[in-house]
């Protein structure tokens, strides 16, 4: 690499004043499978405890009625009087009989995942917010905004006023992803809708701030839009769903502290113990890079010439054509040659002859020749 | 990060995957800069450093190519956008699309994409001509000829008239 790459960074009204270099974090390997995995187990560790009752399906006193009854041998509500009696119970079967393996409250709710991975993911997901495909293919409205990362300056975090963050999201162009979320905003499918979450709607920016000046009080009523400071950056946050390439605008202050709290590929973080940055396993991946550089071609044969395949043309029976047979098999035209010799040698050898003609008999001849 | 790694991020899944037509066989795109609109790397205007988007806006074709020395990182800074107005003809307009996509956008590998994208773009634009009227098979024009070659209105009238008759 000739220079680290740097970031501008963008003014209230959006225009770029000053660059930052690159953070070492943002050019993290990449890890998607990674990411979904710790994503699927960090999610479950929000989850409360839910089972249904002890008793439920065992608040009656049944009992089987054994065999020879011609009935089955479940056990059944004993009594008369109500429709109830000589009802099979008990059983997963059994209307009003206990589910099949109650669920318990002592299911294993949370999922213990190693600090190493779950860094590895938040790294991870950290370097894909820096790449405009994946925030793009996340489903993000980025196609207006000048770069990724956005970082703004330092003045973003002492709004107070969400009309000021409003004014600096357009000053961006990155309103339109706030629109996005406002317009997605449905109905919750379920019994969601009278447990607290009545709706349902698409994640906005995610804005990465250093100090609280009122940033967050500013930002937070946007719809979508939310905040986490840079020290307790979190992988819901930036893979939601487990997906990658969460829309992050950086506050200067933020982007200039993650070489601190995730360390470089050599320096350990300050804010993780003896923590360095994963490193990719191969330094670059980019396979017409590598193909064509000097190294490769200057031992590679140079290519020959091109061979033209014509892929319309009729198939040629060899066994057929002579002339597909002979450039397929250079050898059968000799074959062929002494074939034909052979033939017309024994040919000749077997020629019929023609009779020879016999001397006439002594008695013929005295008679032909008689005076 | 390269592309080929960018597209394996992406090929699973992402916002703009279209798989309703898994069943015949393609799974399709719609991202800007796809000119096939297929899911597939050398089309795809996600995993590509050189993409090229070809689109109609009302008053004419846009053809927006991605510059070719911009950083990694910048979006839309890295765009250049052209324009191919309405009144110009086909002949032109597939001669400016065939030079950008080759030469200013560097993918002489999208040329035929391009040039189909933008005579499909061309061929929408075009009013449709009109259908010719129907030619009535109803006794009455069949009997007087003269009477409805005369106004097609007429001869409409003809018809409603001729209907509850049949019925």
């Amino acid at each position: 690499m000739a220079s680290r790459p740097t970031v501008n960074v963008h003014g209230a009204s959006g225009e770029a004043s000053t660059s930052l270099p690159l953070p070492a974090v943002l050019t993290a390997p990449i890890r998607l499978d990674v990411v979904s995995q710790v994503h699927k187990s960090i999610a479950k560790n929000k989850r409360q405890a839910y089972s249904v009752s002890e008793k439920a399906g065992h608040q009656t006193s049944a009992e089987s009625w054994g065999t020879g009854r011609a009935v089955a041998r479940i056990p059944r509500v004993g009594g008369s009087g109500t429709h109830r009696a000589g009802q099979a119970a008990f059983g997963n079967m059994c209307r009003g009989g206990r589910m099949f393996a109650p669920t318990k409250t002592w299911r294993k709710w949370h999922v213990k995942v190693n600090q190493n991975q779950r860094r590895f993911a938040v790294v991870s997901a950290l370097a894909a917010s820096a790449l405009p495909s994946l925030v793009l293919a996340r489903g993000h409205r980025i196609e207006q905004i000048e770069e990724v990362p956005l970082v703004v300056a330092s003045a973003a975090e002492s709004f107070t006023k969400t009309k000021e963050a409003v004014a600096l999201l357009k000053s961006l162009n990155a309103y339109a992803d706030v629109i996005k979320v406002s317009n997605s905003r449905k109905l919750r499918a379920g019994k969601g809708k009278m447990r607290n979450r009545r709706h349902r709607q698409r994640r906005g920016p995610l804005v990465v701030y250093n100090e609280d000046n009122g940033i967050v009080k500013a930002f937070r009523n946007l719809p979508g839009v939310e905040l986490v400071n840079v020290r307790r950056l979190n992988l819901l946050q930036l893979a939601p769903g487990g997906h990658l390439g969460r829309f992050v605008i950086w506050t200067e202050g933020a982007f200039g502290l993650l070489d601190e709290v995730f360390g470089t590929f050599d320096k350990a973080s300050t804010h993780k113990k003896d923590y360095l940055l994963p490193t990719s396993k191969i330094s670059n991946p980019d396979v017409t890079r590598l193909i064509n550089s000097d190294e490769i071609q200057s031992v590679v044969r140079p290519a020959g010439n091109k061979i033209q395949k014509r892929p319309w043309t009729q198939k040629k029976n060899p066994l057929v054509n002579k002339a597909v047979l002979f450039r397929l098999n250079p050898y059968a035209k000799t074959i062929r040659r002494h074939e034909i010799l052979k033939q017309e040698r024994l040919k000749k050898k077997n020629a019929p002859k023609p009779k020879q003609p016999t001397a006439a008999g002594e008695a013929f001849t005295a008679n032909l020749f008689a005076p | 990060m390269s592309t080929d790694l960018q597209w394996l991020l992406v090929r699973k899944n992402n916002s703009f995957i279209v798989k309703r037509g898994a069943d015949v066989g393609q799974v399709f795109s719609k991202e800007n800069g796809n000119l096939r609109n297929l899911h597939s790397h050398k089309f795809s205007g996600l995993a590509n450093s050189k993409t090229i988007s070809i689109t109609d806006t009302g008053n004419g074709i846009h053809i927006v190519s991605r510059k070719q020395k911009a950083a990694p990182g910048a979006v839309s800074k890295a765009t250049a956008t052209g324009q191919i107005r309405s009144r110009t003809g086909s002949r032109r307009a597939l001669g400016i699309a065939a030079a950008v996509t080759s030469k200013k956008a560097g993918r002489p590998d999208l040329r035929t994409a391009a040039l189909a994208r933008v005579s499909a773009l061309l061929a929408a634009q075009k009013e449709p001509k009109e259908t010719p009227p129907k030619k009535s098979r109803s006794k009455k024009t069949i009997a007087a000829p003269a009477v409805a070659r005369k106004s097609k209105a007429a001869a409409a009238d003809d018809d409603d008239d001729d209907l509850p008759d049949l019925v």
